[in-house]
C-alpha cells in the first residue's frame, strides 16, 4: 500500500495525513479494506450463526417462526456488536427489522414466503431463511461500518481536497474502472465518488478471490 | 396397478422435504462448530470429516459411522466439486477456511450438507420411480405415461402425442421429472407473490 501511495511531494502536501506519509485517502482505504470490514464482519456473523441453536429443521406455526427469527436476530446482534450485558429480544422492533430483510430477499410478502419455506422445508427450509437473515445483517453492518468511515473522511475534506482525492483515487485504481467511465475525465466517477468509495472494498474483495488456490 | 397420481404426490416437493430434506437440515443445524476458522490443513480435513460423519450417522445410517478416511475423502469431494464450479479448488477452499473468508468453514459444512441432501433426494426419487414402475415392465411404463398425459396433458406441449403413450414410455422418468421440476419452479414463483 505504501508503494501505491508514493506521490510527488507537492501533490502530497495538498492532502496528506498529519503524522505519516500516508495520504488521507490511503488511510481511508486501509480502514475500509475488506479484511477489516467485509471479512471481519462476515466472520463475526458466521460465528454467531454457528452458536445459535435451533431444535428443528421446520416450524409448525407462525408464532414459532417469528420467535425463532426474533431470537436469532437478537443473538446475532449480541455477538457481532459484543453487547454486554446481552440485550433481550424486543419482538416488535426485531421482527420489523427481520421483515425488512425478508422483503428484500423474497419480495413484497417476504415474511409470508419465508414462513412457507420454513414450514414446508422446501427451498432449504428454516436453515436457509436463517442464513438469509444472517447474510443481510452482515451486509448491513458492513455497510454501516464502511459508510461511517467514508462519511467522516468526506466531511473532513475541503472542496479542493475532494477534487484532489478523486484524482488520486483514479490515478491509483483507475485500472479497476470500466474504460468508458474513464473517458472525458471520468466525470461520472467523480460525480458519484462517494458511491465509488463505498463499493471499493467489495471490488477489492472480488479481485482478491482471483487465484486464491495458487 | 401403477398410479401416476400417487407417483406425482410422492414426488411433490413438500413430500420430498418432509421425507428427506428436513432431516438433513436438522442434521446440519444440530452440528456445533466452535470456531469458523482452521489453523492448518490437518485440522481442516478433520473438521470436514467429522461433520460428514455426523451428518451420515444422523440421517443416513442412523448410528453407523464411516471410517475417518472415507468421511474426509467424501467431504472433500463435495467441497472441491462446488469450488471447481466457482473456478477454485480444494486449496481455495482451505484458504477460505483458514482465513474465515467467503463464509469460512461454516459455508463449507453447508456445502457438504447440501451435497448429502441432494444425493439423498436423488435416491428417494429413483426409489419412488422404481417402486411404482418396475424398470423391466414395459406395460407399466406405458400405463404410467398414459395416466400422466391424462392427468397433466393440458399443461404439456402440443407436440406431445396424447394418443401414443408408447412413444414416451422408454423416457417416462425424464418426462415426469421435468414436469415435477417445472412445478417446483412455479411453486417458488407463487410463494414470492
Amino acid at each position: 500500500m505504501s508503494q501505491l501511495c508514493s506521490r510527488p511531494q507537492a501533490f502530497l502536501d495538498v492532502y496528506r495525513g498529519e503524522t505519516t506519509m500516508k495520504t488521507k485517502l490511503c488511510k481511508l482505504i486501509d480502514s475500509i479494506n475488506p479484511a477489516h470490514s467485509l471479512d471481519r464482519i462476515s466472520n463475526l456473523v458466521d460465528n454467531a450463526v454457528n452458536s445459535f441453536r435451533v431444535r428443528r429443521g421446520a416450524v409448525q406455526s407462525r408464532e414459532e417462526f417469528e420467535t425463532i427469527l426474533i431470537n436469532f436476530f437478537c443473538h446475532i446482534e449480541n455477538v457481532v456488536l459484543k453487547i454486554n450485558p446481552q440485550r433481550l429480544p424486543h419482538p416488535d422492533i426485531d421482527w420489523g427489522r427481520c421483515t425488512n430483510m425478508l422483503r428484500k430477499e423474497y419480495g413484497p410478502n417476504g415474511d409470508i414466503t419465508a414462513f412457507e419455506i420454513a414450514k414446508s422445508g422446501t427451498e432449504g427450509g428454516l436453515y436457509s431463511v436463517l442464513k438469509v437473515i444472517a447474510r443481510h445483517m452482515a451486509a448491513e453492518y458492513a455497510s454501516n461500518y464502511i459508510g461511517s468511515y467514508i462519511s467522516d473522511f468526506w466531511g473532513s475534506l475541503s472542496a479542493d481536497e475532494k477534487l484532489a482525492v478523486s484524482k488520486e483515487y483514479l490515478d491509483k485504481y483507475g485500472h479497476l474502472i470500466p474504460s468508458e467511465l474513464m473517458e472525458g475525465g471520468a466525470v461520472r466517477v467523480r460525480a458519484f465518488f462517494w458511491k465509488v468509495l463505498e463499493e471499493h472494498p467489495k471490488i477489492v474483495q472480488k479481485l482478491r478471490n482471483v487465484n486464491r488456490g495458487a | 396397478m401403477a398410479s401416476a397420481k400417487i407417483l406425482m404426490s410422492e414426488l411433490d416437493e413438500r413430500t420430498i422435504a418432509r421425507m428427506v430434506a428436513i432431516p438433513h437440515d436438522e442434521a446440519r443445524i444440530s452440528y456445533y462448530l466452535r470456531k469458523n476458522r482452521v489453523t492448518d490443513f490437518n485440522e481442516y480435513t478433520r473438521v470436514l470429516g467429522d461433520y460428514c460423519n455426523h451428518h451420515f450417522s444422523r440421517c443416513i445410517s442412523h448410528g453407523g459411522r464411516l471410517s475417518d478416511a472415507q468421511a474426509t475423502s467424501w467431504a472433500k469431494e463435495f467441497v472441491e466439486k462446488e469450488y471447481r464450479r466457482r473456478g477454485g479448488d480444494i486449496v481455495t477452499a482451505y484458504n477460505d477456511a483458514h482465513d474465515g473468508t467467503n463464509g469460512g468453514i461454516r459455508a463449507q459444512l453447508d456445502i457438504i450438507a447440501e451435497g448429502l441432501k441432494a444425493e439423498a433426494i436423488e435416491r428417494y426419487i429413483r426409489d419412488t420411480f422404481d417402486h411404482h414402475v418396475a424398470p423391466n415392465s414395459w406395460n407399466t411404463k406405458v400405463e404410467i405415461i398414459r395416466q400422466f398425459i391424462d392427468y397433466c396433458g393440458v399443461h404439456l406441449s402440443n407436440s406431445i402425442r396424447r394418443d401414443q403413450p408408447e412413444r414416451y414410455a422408454q423416457n417416462y422418468q425424464e418426462l415426469i421429472r421435468s414436469y415435477v421440476t417445472a412445478l417446483q419452479q412455479t411453486s417458488s414463483i407463487f410463494r414470492r407473490l
